[in-house]
């Protein structure tokens, strides 16, 4: 497909990465000629350079043979005049990044198809959405949920003291009966695998789990953590992402501090966060975080928008106790060295948008994608048609591509973790674990 | 245990004397009734929680807390200005109500932060701005705290 990308940016590099890598025709267009440069000499796209709001730069970008146009540069009206000029391309979808919370309010003044807007994504509302699911799932490094919830893939470390550690997959399956939970896959020095029953879990292991939402307790036991529940939360930072995570966790019933350094910044948010206690001060001053009983929250989420300020506070706050500590990270190198130096997970506005981004490029049957911070992989949500080799078939006998599982089939109102014996049914919604290289075959299975 | 369980009548003043903040912080202090060096070391603590940042947290409130040995269990106390401070609050407007918070740094029962959210949500309430500068006694401010039962 020719899909034209607008915005050069974090979100619209990772994006054009993903999709360029998919054998996908990209173009990126940005009015800054050195992040083209960087972006023409680190992936392989073609570039222009000019304002995606102008007809005529976009039809330099062959906007008129594209199926996708993704205005997502970080200025929403920008975007949004980008989606208009493009209005004259037939059968394209397109899809504007927007941010700004006052879109999104009960008013909902802004009204897409004015625009001509097919799909409106919000990165940072996704992140705040993310983190709310991480601090419910304590322990968890990435999570992506399927069916509103019903069904949830999470990422966790194995502890040293783990009950499953040293044991083989079979076995556990075997002690835990039908219990709704599967391993899919299995980082280990690095490398992403999709283990068999004979693959033994081992400490330090960063293992991928499908399980129903009843059963992430038994998860979390079994992996020798705590369940426990959030009652108070600090966040430091005043970001879009920061606002949202502090409008949403008052709502699950959370005691929410929002501390924040810029001044004018923190008076704004006093005045549009009714249930939110708002402090001004420096989140890396090690002493304000002490005095503010840092050591006292089930979470702190560093949401500024600088990387190392969110570090930096985050090792303050794990240091000083804080149980559970998230941070934002943006540069892509600095994810795996937030899991290294101890900080429990990172969550990173260029996956949230990329996963809010990708389900709408691979349409036909694919219903949802979501991607993975600590490894390559992928889960897709597949819709099951008649026309699926799969169907009425046990798994154990299909044969399913090397590198991809079966984590989940949600049929109607009910969801099961699969075993082989299950099958797949036409109308069924199948979510499926894959590697990069099985991405291919595994969408072949399932013709829309 | 409610809001109100914390406070004692006592360390309620609904008119402060002091014209500016650091007398403000002496005489919420004074509420605690600590001893004399007592109230020197937490009035140097509090000054530097202020200095890091202002507990001033708009809507003509503020929460001056900290955590220090000074006090054995959750002490906090209650002034009103009538007048108003200029606290260097976050919406820059001045402060008529104070709310001073003060935990020892290990504390078993772990209040400091829901006391201190607590307060937060009881100054968030629209009408309570309104109603504390209505006050005619501590009395009054204790049922206050009470008709809003957090």
């Amino acid at each position: 497909m020719h899909i034209v990308v607008v915005g050069a940016g974090e979100v619209g590099y990772y994006v054009a990465e993903r999709l360029s890598n998919e054998q996908h025709d990209v173009v990126v267009v940005d009015v800054e000629a050195h992040r083209l440069e960087y972006v023409a000499a680190h992936l392989d796209v073609a570039v222009v350079e000019g304002s995606g709001t102008s007809a005529a730069v976009l039809e330099r970008a062959g906007i008129q043979r594209a199926g996708l146009l993704l205005a997502v540069t970080n200025v929403d009206e920008v975007n949004l005049v980008c989606c208009m000029s493009a209005r004259g391309t037939m059968g394209m979808v397109r899809v504007a990044r927007v941010s700004n919370p006052d879109f999104y309010g009960d008013a909902r003044n802004l009204k897409p198809d004015l625009f001509g807007v097919d799909v409106l994504i919000n990165p940072e509302r996704e992140l705040a959405l993310e983190t709310v699911r991480l601090l419910q799932s304590t322990a968890a490094t990435d999570i992506a949920v399927f069916a509103g919830g019903a069904v949830q893939l999470l990422g966790f470390t194995v502890p040293e003291q783990a009950p499953v550690a040293g044991r083989r997959l079979a076995d556990i399956a075997a002690e835990e009966g039908d219990r709704a939970l599967l391993a899919v896959a299995l980082e280990r020095d690095g490398r992403t695998i999709v283990p068999s029953g004979a693959t033994e879990i081992r400490p330090q292991d960063h293992v991928y789990l499908a399980a129903k939402a009843e059963e992430i307790p038994r998860a979390l036991e079994l992996l020798g953590y705590e369940p426990s529940s959030v009652k108070r939360v600090m966040i430091t930072g005043g970001s879009t992402e920061a606002f949202y995570l502090a409008e949403f966790l008052p709502q699950h019933g959370v005691q929410t501090t929002l501390l924040i350094a810029d001044r004018a910044r923190a008076q704004e948010l006093a005045e549009r966060l009714d249930r939110v206690l708002i402090l001004h001060g420096d989140a890396t001053d090690v002493e304000l975080l002490e005095l503010e009983g840092v050591g006292g929250v089930d979470g702190f989420v560093a949401l500024s928008e600088e990387d190392d300020t969110n570090i930096l506070a985050s090792l303050v706050a794990k240091q000083a106790g804080a149980r559970q500590v998230i941070t934002l990270v943006n540069k892509k190198d600095y994810i795996p060295l937030a899991r290294r130096i101890g900080l429990d997970a990172a969550v990173s506005p260029r996956l949230s948008a990329a996963n809010a981004i990708l389900s709408y490029v691979r349409r036909g049957s694919v219903t949802r994608v979501a991607t993975f911070k600590g490894c390559d992989a992928e889960a897709i949500a597949f819709e099951v048609s008649a026309e699926s080799p799969l169907v009425g078939r046990r798994l154990a006998d299909v044969g399913f591509p090397d590198g991809a599982i079966v984590a989940a089939i949600i049929r109607g109102t009910e969801v099961t973790v699969p075993r082989g014996k299950d099958g797949l049914q036409p109308g069924d919604t199948a979510i499926v674990f894959a590697l990069p290289d099985a991405v291919a075959t595994v969408s072949a299975l399932f013709p829309s | 245990m409610q809001l109100k369980d914390f406070f004692s009548p006592e360390a309620v003043t609904l008119n402060l004397q002091g014209k500016e903040k650091d007398e403000i912080l002496k005489e919420l202090i004074g509420l605690l009734k600590l001893d004399e060096k007592s109230e020197a070391v937490l009035y140097k603590m509090l000054k530097r929680r202020e200095n890091l940042g202002s507990t001033g947290i708009g809507r003509g409130i503020a929460i001056p807390h900290c955590r220090s040995l000074v006090v054995s269990r959750l002490r906090v106390a209650f002034g009103r200005k009538p007048e108003g401070v200029d606290f260097r609050a976050i919406d820059d407007k001045p402060v008529y109500n104070f709310f001073l918070i003060v935990a020892p740094p290990l504390e078993v029962s772990n209040q400091y932060l829901p006391v201190l959210g607590k307060i937060a949500q009881f100054a968030k309430e629209p009408d309570v701005p309104e109603r504390l500068q209505q006050l005619n006694s501590p009395g009054e401010f204790l049922e206050l705290l009470g008709e809003k039962s957090l």
